[in-house]
């Protein structure tokens, strides 16, 4: 096997062909995975698909638990999930292998050594095999079905997290070498770095030290300049770091910090049914949105290109910019009024065809449609703006060389404009996807209503309620504000982390990066 | 060249130009419908009577919405009226805070002489990324003795990172030749700013400030956590118990009884969004050569 090494011309040999083809289809794979996890939440498609009689569902497993061990005999002393008391030193031990085989994949990878796909080979097929036995276990304890009448014990529990470090270690090495290789077929050569040095005109080389108080020295005025941003960031951004502390304290506000007590509020935040209610909502409200109204700007954009006249396409265009100079807050209050079952325009109309009115916004199966709608109306124009622009930058030669080989107006869009914008798709859509964790918390605050949490609750709002800082009702308990900084603290990390990874494969596809 | 023109092509114009039309509609019709329905008769919109032209005009909503009255500290104060004039405060010095800021940020990393200039340029980045969440920032503010004053909200996240790199970029593409002549003459960095560099880049600087001016209007979350005298919000945070708890409440009230409360809601939208149309006209062509600098630059 050939080792992976940096090469400037783009032809590819027969085996990186196959390797190529391979790792589209590992990423591929992985992709209908999330999915399917992510969507298993409401169609309970294990239910069809495996034959089960009761589907495995990862986001209602912990309030599974709670209500099995709620109902749980206690003077029964049968275990039915004491497989797991025998294998939990395997599980244990298999899943650090696992880990272990992960890290040493990435270093390799790194290093481009050439035993580095053969250890990604073991390191993968290791961790997809431990998830199925895993899997396999908990539907099949005692040749029973599983997740009815089970009783999820301590050693259930001890050997989940294992698993599931396992399973997005494994996701995390996916997406590395994902990256390495499109790198290393899709990327530019890069430069070797040349190192600087710095000489007096006597040839005498300059310290660290002295080359910065030089510096200093010269650009005095520059320095003073960047003082006043300097040190607002350091009052208003990085001061507050500090409050993290909160997240592992036990902190009120009437003692302040109390006993150090770690990583309990994290646990109790992942443990509460909470938790997989507001990372689904969370998930689900962007993905949606996502997939609604990301394609919206682009249609629109190819939509306004095809007009001729040249008024009417600046009249739409300007009148379609409109929305994205409302406020978040009008834009809310028009959504209620519009809605509103009593004098609401959509409800005057259903009055006109005879229909009975709805209170959409207290009804939860319509609360994310109207979140979308309102997203859609509200950036459709806006976001048209970078894609109408870079559609103008096309050649108009190609469009005319391609209607003298009587290619339509419709074949002209699908064949020259789309693919010539498809690089800017690709950049828009990778910052979408980095942002994915970061939903319109001001947007929903508005909107939902205790009766529609059960899908408009993200991680934000929960956030707001849990700590009483927001405008509308409480959890009805004293303030956490531990708790509140632990679920602060871990949409931060993880949203930080789909950024900065966003940003990096877009500076490797697309050779921009917004940074 | 002559195009001929197909049936197919005929088609797809006229699908396109009924797709605009549609477009134009779902995009004005909320917002004529409810500047209609704040001038029309309250019970004329409870019938559903106000679809095209306003029914039976009255302007006792305006008038309503006017003269608002709280009672604070005191003293009795014009619910509109204080909202704002706090909004046009906050939105005018804001965004004289940010610019300054983000120019006096952007000018020295431009320069590409400067020593720990990626080092500082990571330091502003990275709270782009990460940043320390929404309760310890509240704390934070607590612990500066900031809550409920006026400098809160025109200090709270004045800076947007993702403009001062779009300021660096600017900077960085006018000459260098330019300055090198004037220090020549003798001009110190300040005077190379203020005399060279900003009457250069008078555009990025009116776009950069169309940005801020209006994300300075249109904000209301910090605002909406941090302040709690009525004296102190801003239009933004008004509106939010004018117009969306008024909503909720009203759908639990007699509708016989508040009838009139439907048109004035519509009647403060007209009002908040009134400054902003018409003031869109004249700044959208920055807005738009804004996203274009945007795009190219990455």
């Amino acid at each position: 096997m050939q080792s992976f090494q940096k090469t400037s011309d783009y032809k590819l040999t027969i085996q990186q062909r196959y390797i190529k083809t391979a790792l589209l289809v590992l990423a591929a794979i992985s992709v209908v995975a999330l999915t399917f996890l992510i969507f298993s939440s409401w169609v309970t498609v294990s239910s069809v698909v495996l034959g089960y009689e009761s589907s495995f569902n990862l986001f209602q497993l912990r309030s599974m638990v709670n209500q099995v061990n709620a109902t749980r005999d206690p003077s029964s002393h049968v275990n039915p999930m004491g497989i797991f008391q025998s294998r939990a030193i395997f599980y244990q031990i298999w899943g650090g292998l696992t880990i272990l085989l992960m890290f040493g994949y990435i270093f390799l990878i790194f290093k481009n050594h050439r035993r580095s796909l053969l250890t990604g080979v073991l390191a993968f097929s290791s961790s997809i095999l431990l998830t199925f036995v895993y899997i396999n276990d908990v539907f099949n304890t005692n040749g029973e079905l599983a997740l009815r009448g089970r009783i999820f014990d301590e050693h259930f529990l001890s050997v989940t997290p294992i698993v599931f470090i396992a399973m997005i270690f494994s996701l995390v090495c996916l997406s590395v070498s994902i990256s390495v290789t499109a790198k290393y077929f899709c990327g530019r050569p890069i430069p070797e770095k040349q190192k600087r040095i710095y000489v007096t005109q006597a040839g005498k080389k300059i310290g660290l030290g002295s080359r910065f108080s030089r510096a200093l020295n010269r650009d005095k005025l520059l320095y003073m300049m960047l003082l006043l941003p300097v040190s607002y960031y350091i009052l208003f951004y990085y001061l507050p770091f500090d409050g993290l502390r909160m997240a592992f304290y036990d902190f009120s506000l009437l003692r302040g910090y109390g006993d150090f007590i770690g990583l309990e509020k994290f646990r109790e935040f992942f443990m509460s049914d909470m938790f997989w209610r507001v990372l689904r909502n969370t998930l689900l409200l962007n993905i949606y949105t996502l997939l609604w109204s990301f394609p919206m700007p682009i249609i629109l954009a190819i939509l306004f290109n095809e007009l001729r006249n040249k008024k009417f396409r600046t009249l739409a265009q300007t009148i379609s910019y409109i929305p994205h100079f409302i406020s978040t807050m009008v834009i809310a209050g028009l959504v209620l009024n519009l809605l509103s079952p009593t004098t609401g325009l959509i409800n005057n109309i259903r009055g006109i065809f005879g229909q009975e009115s709805i209170y959409f916004i207290m009804m939860p199966e319509y609360f994310r449609t109207i979140f979308i709608s309102q997203h859609i109306w509200t950036t459709i124009g806006f976001g048209s703006i970078i894609y109408y622009s870079s559609l103008q930058s096309i050649d108009t030669e190609l469009y005319e060389s391609a209607t003298l080989d009587g290619a339509g107006r419709f074949k002209q869009c699908i064949y020259i404009s789309l693919p010539s914008i498809s690089r800017t798709i690709a950049i828009m859509l990778i910052m979408a996807i980095g942002g994915l964790l970061a939903s319109n918390v001001d947007m929903l605050v508005l909107l939902q209503q205790p009766v529609t949490h059960e899908v408009s609750d993200v991680i934000g709002t929960y956030l707001l309620r849990l700590s009483h800082l927001g405008p509308g009702e409480t959890l009805g308990r004293l303030p956490d504000f531990s708790q509140a900084t632990a679920v602060g603290l871990f949409n931060g990390v993880v949203a930080c982390f789909l950024v900065v990874s966003a940003n990096k494969v877009s500076k490797i596809v697309g050779d921009v990066s917004m940074f | 060249m002559d195009i001929k023109r197909t049936k197919s092509e005929k088609v797809f114009n006229v699908f396109n130009i009924c797709f605009m039309v549609l477009l134009i509609i779902v995009t004005l019709y909320p917002l004529w419908y409810v500047l209609i329905a704040s001038l029309s008769n309250p019970i004329s919109v409870a019938r559903g009577a106000v679809r095209l032209l306003p029914d039976n005009i009255e302007l006792d909503a305006y008038r309503n919405v006017f003269t608002q009255t709280q009672w604070f500290d005191g003293r009795e104060i014009n619910v509109i009226w204080t909202a704002y004039g706090n909004t046009i405060i906050y939105a005018v010095v804001g965004t004289a805070i940010n610019m300054i800021f983000t120019i006096l940020a952007a000018y020295p990393l431009s320069k590409m002489r400067l020593a720990g200039r990626k080092i500082i340029t990571i330091f502003f980045l990275f709270f782009m990324w990460f940043s320390a969440g929404m309760v310890p920032t509240y704390f934070n503010f607590q612990r500066l003795g900031l809550l409920d004053t006026r400098m809160a909200v025109l200090l709270a996240f004045v800076i947007n990172p993702f403009f001062i790199i779009l300021m660096r970029t600017f900077f960085e593409n006018i000459p260098n030749e330019m300055e090198e002549s004037a220090r020549m003459d003798g001009a110190s960095d300040w005077v190379i700013l203020t005399r060279i560099y900003l009457p250069l880049s008078t555009a990025a600087i009116a776009t950069l400030t169309m940005f801020y001016f209006v994300g300075r209007w249109n904000a209301f979350f910090w605002a909406m956590l941090l302040l709690r005298s009525p004296t102190l919000v801003p239009l933004q945070v008004v509106l939010r118990r004018l117009i969306v708890e008024a909503q909720f409440a009203l759908e639990h009230i007699d509708i016989a009884d508040n009838i009139s409360v439907q048109t004035l809601i519509y009647a403060t939208i007209v009002v908040a969004v009134i400054p902003m149309l018409a003031f869109y006209p004249f700044v959208q062509k920055f807005f738009v050569r804004g996203i274009m600098v945007g795009a190219i630059k990455g």
